[in-house]
């Protein structure tokens, strides 16, 4: 009897520790800091892995947020005011028919390692970039030649006269590195230096270092040499934390462990608005949301059907619903803000009447069909807008099988070789790499030998025309170009070729005493370190 | 059969059955229509680089060389590069393994300790309340999901009663205030030994909520096996003949019944450990907890085949091995189910 | 023949079920299956929103809490969840009985054959088998899933990929013991043919095992499917499959606590008491197949 209660005894003091631990949590939580500590910023990445791609020629995935606080570009893209701000290009210009590009680069600018940045760089940045051919590499696709005019002169010469301005604005592929420590360490390990950037190494002309990375954190430090000075207020540290929960992530942020969160869902930001210490960035991104329809199978290989579920779709409930007004539906492929949207296109609204028409002209006046559509899974708002359409579709008669799948099987569903295998509806994000139109016309919806992106497999030789014609002029005349595009779009709409669902919003949910914040959406979910700084 | 002969033997059965695993692992990982390169490369990748990047994996040539050369690498200690990661898939189970272990070591002693108690409490108090009360519990414990325990464990301590955190292994702002030093990768270890008591106290704190998810299923099987093996034993006649003698109730059930019914608990605790090892997946999920079942999730949700290779290979390996051992133990205690 | 064996067996049968209702856990558990099992066939008259578990939703309702219109609230969808999780236990049924059924016909034939046949057979189809259950058990559910494309007929095609093994070892072991029995060697030395020996005599007398593992089973089932829901391998959405309803509700637990809770719940009672009436039928059971 009495062995029982000893063990019940230890039982109920550990629990009592238990508590007495737990009731110390409360005294882990400093109000202010420590007076030697460092000025950290520190951001909950809601991703597992905060780089996937170290060197800085392939950059393609999540690291967009740490390379471009490590590494610089020559120019970079302000959208808001629509212009290109000189960063290691001081100034540039351009020849009358669009094919030679000179940029005059900045003196004195250091690398980590403490070599000066000059021409010699930036050739062989490019150049290592484009001969690798990985990530965003195909950017500099154009580029015939580059050569090195002075110490600090870089001419390019391209053989089509794309926006190169553009192009080297990119968040990816498109960093200055230095030379010398790539050469060098390339040779200890016999290779391009690529090994060397993916043990975890950096070598850029950015305002912030590397000092350590895990998994689940990345830190980095100020660089003391940075060319434009730390005059002012800037953290001294910069740390990037690997949270993939949403709801760690908010708890973080109201408890004030972290200063700024990339996404939220979009119930937690309304709850999290609430809290006086929290604040929401709202800002119109480049990034929207498409439903490719497959044109070479039936149904909907017949373009009344098409416009038929065109119609179907409920686009208000999902912009009421789901972003709870902070997005717009989509006119035309190329979002609100971006050169190449189109204001004058036709949208379609919702309209079941107007859908019920169009499918009795096509010979479906009971619909008595299905459609299979595939989004990638884990993705709340894509699940949600799937429920909300298939529960539309219903109403005429279509049975819409929902499937999420993530993003390899997703793909490969679409590239299968007999068109009738394949899904009917691809739901898919896209933002362009650099600030272009061509990114979403001439991926997504010019014909294609092989199967990347064109999951409408849709291929209209006028529109083919059409972008090729206005790429070839975009360097010189962007209106012209983007009238081109223009005339594109009126067609992909009309033949409805896609769903073109929504242009989003980004929504940060950031602490109130993190000032100097703007969110740039040509660099998708990159905070610019340098210039944030706290104010209680 | 000689213990020799039989050890031997299963030895090779081992070799075989991790074999065989790794046969079928493979070809499913492989089968699937996925296009690991595209993953691989970045989502807006153009067709050239596919192709190139699927050279570069050496995904062009036929299923059974693409086997055969993983084989090899794996026995000369490459793993294979993990196509979400871009890491050696070794590198990345040697950062996430002690989070996982740490989690089931404490989980397990929990559900050992109090599934002990509760059994011994059952089977001496059989059929009377207590005894139903404790095999509800019991029951009750394999029948809970784990991810709907860990859930609502957060909502009561964490959202409800604000007294236990809600996930992650340690308080983040520790990094400034108190930086753990890693030495084993066991965070309550290494707090320990580096004299961190800030850090100890958060990563004590932390796992309550996970390890006591854990621990809740092995300690329902614990509880009934013990109950179980426990009565069987106290009617046994030697039990009897003690009991005649006058030794006490107490001695009898500790130092004489409950250590003849170890032998089946021990069979238990091995399925338990087999147990635990997946039902990380779910409690990492709802906790956030950095370890190998997260990894594992993500890595089939991509269908990144060296990383689901290499966690199947060697959690298959764990696993076998200690239903190995838990036989060999078997047949150490009672030799005749060897020469059965 | 049939005529002699057939009295004891109601006896005994009798006197199983005697015992059962003595059990009170047992009673419970049986209970709570009958409660079950009526719902999930009159789920559309016991469900207040039939709808909502088919396709439609409602937006404009969503996130209310549990009141009298939505007695266990709404979940993102503005959908009933109610009316959600009795539908789901059709679903859940359907689960249980196919993998079972599955597991069954695959693992059974080949346990008893393997355990009766013996030697290069027998080596063979155990050789297999324990490669199988060498896999950690999830993982391979969860391979198998991915693989085939997550969805509720391939989740459940996996789970009984990955559980067949364990019959087909329960059965060559009760095979194995029941083929040294006095009456099958007599049934060979009458000269009864193999497979007539296997499918009266050896099959039959394997079956209790069986039956206590599939009905403990059944919970378990359920369980892995859910697991695999919550983890996005197994039911695809809108299906109102209970696991994938925890799933959804999970990212907004923190403020509407009802969207996990109550599928959870569900899941819960019906896998305890599929245990519960597992762990009767083996107490009931077990002692009796050491007496004979």
């Amino acid at each position: 009897m009495k062995k029982e209660w000893k063990w019940m005894g230890l039982l109920i003091i550990a629990v009592m520790i238990a508590s007495t631990l737990s009731g110390c949590i409360g005294e882990e939580k400093p109000e202010t800091k420590a007076p030697e500590k460092p000025s950290v910023i520190t951001y909950a990445y809601t991703t597992s892995d905060i780089i996937v791609f170290w060197d800085p020629s392939d950059t393609y995935s999540n690291e967009i947020v740490a390379m471009n606080n490590f590494y610089e570009q020559l120019v970079r893209y302000d959208p808001v005011k629509d212009e290109i701000i000189p960063v290691l290009a001081e100034k540039w210009d351009v020849s009358d028919d669009g094919l030679v590009w000179t940029f005059h680069l900045r003196k004195g600018v250091k690398f980590h390692c403490g070599d000066e940045m000059t021409a010699e760089d930036v050739k062989y940045s490019i150049e290592r970039t484009m001969k690798r051919g990985k990530g965003a590499a195909y950017i500099w696709g154009s580029v015939k030649q580059i050569d090195v005019v002075d110490k600090y002169t870089v001419k390019f010469t391209l053989d089509v006269p794309v926006p190169l301005d553009l192009i080297a604005s990119a968040g990816y592929c498109a960093h200055i590195f230095c030379k010398e420590c790539t050469e060098t360490h390339g040779q200890e390990k016999g290779d391009d230096g690529h090994e060397w950037f993916a043990e975890g190494n950096e070598c850029g002309t950015g305002p912030y270092k590397l000092e350590s990375y895990t998994k689940s954190e990345l830190v980095m430090t100020r660089f003391d040499d940075y060319w434009k000075g730390w005059d002012g207020k800037h953290f001294d540290k910069a740390i990037i934390k690997s949270v993939p929960e949403a709801s760690t992530a908010r708890m973080m942020l109201e408890a004030g462990e972290v200063d700024i969160v990339d996404d939220l869902p979009i119930e937690m930001i309304e709850a999290v608005e609430k809290n006086p210490n929290i604040e929401i960035v709202r800002t119109s991104s480049f990034q929207n949301l498409l439903g490719f329809l497959n044109t070479k199978k039936p149904p909907l290989d017949n373009k009344l059907v098409r416009q038929a579920i065109s119609y179907a779709f409920p686009y208000d409930t999902v912009i009421e619903h789901i972003w709870k007004g902070n997005a717009t539906q989509s006119k035309g492929a190329i979002p609100k803000g971006l050169w190449g949207h189109c204001d004058t296109i036709f949208q379609y609204t919702h309209n079941i009447e107007k859908a019920k028409e169009l499918l009795t002209d096509a010979g479906y006046p009971d619909g008595g069909f299905k459609l299979t559509l595939t989004y990638n899974s884990g993705d709340e708002n894509e699940r949600k807008t799937a429920e909300l359409f298939k529960a539309e579709l219903a109403k005429l008669g279509i049975e819409l099988d929902i499937r999420g799948m993530p993003w390899d099987p997703q793909w490969s569903l679409a590239m299968a070789t007999n068109p009738e295998d394949r899904q009917d509806i691809f739901v898919m994000y896209w933002w362009p790499d650099y600030p272009d139109p061509l990114s979403w016309l001439l991926s997504m919806f010019h014909s294609e030998e092989e199967i990347v992106f064109n999951l409408s497999y849709y291929y209209n030789p006028e529109v083919d025309n059409l972008i090729d014609e206005a790429s070839q002029i975009a360097g010189i005349d962007r209106d012209k170009a983007a009238n081109l595009y223009c005339q594109a779009q009126s067609k992909l709409v009309d033949d409805a070729v896609a769903l073109f669902i929504w242009d989003q919003m980004y929504l940060r949910a950031k602490h109130v005493s993190l000032k100097g914040y703007t969110d740039n959406p040509a660099y998708p979910h990159v905070v610019f370190f340098y210039d944030v700084y706290k104010e209680e | 059969m000689k213990i020799q002969h039989y050890i031997a033997k299963r030895l090779v059965l081992v070799a075989f059955v991790l074999f065989g695993i790794s046969v079928v692992t493979f070809f499913i990982a492989r089968v699937v229509p996925s296009e690991p390169a595209a993953r691989w490369i970045g989502l807006h990748a153009t067709a050239e680089q596919i192709a190139a990047a699927r050279i570069e994996l050496g995904l062009d040539k036929p299923l059974y060389i693409q086997y055969c050369v993983y084989m090899k690498n794996l026995f000369q200690g490459d793993w294979g590069i993990s196509i979400v990661t871009h890491q050696p898939v070794l590198k990345d189970i040697k950062e996430y393994l002690p989070a996982s272990l740490e989690l089931i070591i404490v989980g397990m002693i929990i559900a050992v300790v109090i599934g002990i108690f509760f059994g011994v409490l059952s089977a001496t108090r059989k059929d009377k309340s207590i005894d139903h009360i404790c095999r509800f519990i019991s029951i009750g414990g394999v029948s809970l999901p784990t991810f709907w325990l860990g859930i609502m464990l957060q909502l009561i301590f964490f959202r409800e009663m604000g007294i236990l955190p809600l996930s992650g292994r340690i308080d983040p702002t520790l990094m400034f205030t108190s930086p753990l030093t890693k030495v084993t990768g066991f965070y309550i270890l290494d707090s320990i030994i580096t004299g961190n008591w800030a850090a100890f106290k958060s990563s004590l704190v932390h796992i309550i909520l996970p390890a006591l998810t854990l621990s809740v299923y092995p300690m329902g099987l614990v509880t009934r096996m013990t109950r179980s093996s426990l009565i069987e034993v106290l009617n046994e006649d030697y039990i009897r003949v003690a009991k005649a003698y006058g030794i006490s109730d107490r001695l009898i059930r500790y130092k004489y019944a409950l250590k003849n019914a170890i032998s089946p608990t021990i069979t238990v605790l091995a399925l338990c450990f087999a147990y635990t090892l997946t039902s990380t997946f779910l409690i990492e999920a709802v906790f956030n907890w950095p370890g190998l079942g997260g990894y594992t999730s993500r890595a089939i949700l991509a269908m990144d085949y060296p990383a689901i290779m290499g966690v199947t290979l060697l959690v298959a390996t764990f696993y076998v091995l200690i239903n190995l051992l838990v036989d060999l133990i078997h047949a150490f205690i009672d030799p005749r189910i060897v020469l059965g | 023949m049939k005529i002699n064996e057939l009295e004891p067996r109601i006896r005994e049968l009798k006197y199983s079920i005697h015992l059962i209702r003595k059990n009170p856990l047992t009673m419970l558990g049986i209970l709570i299956i009958l409660i079950l099992i009526f719902i999930a066939i009159f789920a559309p008259f016991i469900a207040p929103y039939p709808e909502h578990a088919l396709g439609a939703v409602d937006p404009k309702n969503a996130y209310n809490s549990p009141c009298f219109k939505y007695p266990f609230g709404t979940d993102g969808m503005g959908r009933d969840i109610f009316s959600r999780i009795v539908y789901g236990a059709r679903i859940s049924l359907k689960i249980g009985c196919l993998v079972i059924f599955l597991c069954l016909i695959i693992g059974s034939p080949l346990g008893v054959v393997a355990g009766f046949a013996g030697g290069k057979i027998d080596e063979i189809i155990m050789r297999i088998t324990d490669v199988f259950l060498g896999f950690p058990p999830l993982l391979l559910a969860m391979a198998i899933s991915a693989a085939l494309g997550p969805n509720l007929v391939n989740a459940m095609i996996a789970i009984a990929i990955s559980w067949w093994p364990w019959y087909t070892r329960l059965l060559r072991g009760e095979a194995v013991s029941v083929k040294e029995r006095a009456f099958v060697e007599a049934a060979r030395a009458t000269g009864v043919s193999d497979s007539k020996i296997v499918f009266r005599h050896i099959l039959p007398n394997c079956l209790s095992p069986v039956i206590i593992q599939a009905s403990m089973d059944f919970g378990s089932v359920i369980l892995t499917s859910a697991s695999l829901s919550f983890l996005g391998l197994g039911a695809q959405p809108p299906t109102p499959e209970w696991g994938l309803m925890v799933n959804i509700g999970r990212v907004y637990f923190l403020d509407y606590w009802w969207s996990s809770t109550f599928p959870g719940l569900a899941i819960f009672i019906t896998v305890l008491a599929f245990n519960l009436l597992g762990d009767g039928l083996r107490e009931v059971l077990d002692p009796r197949t050491r007496r004979r």
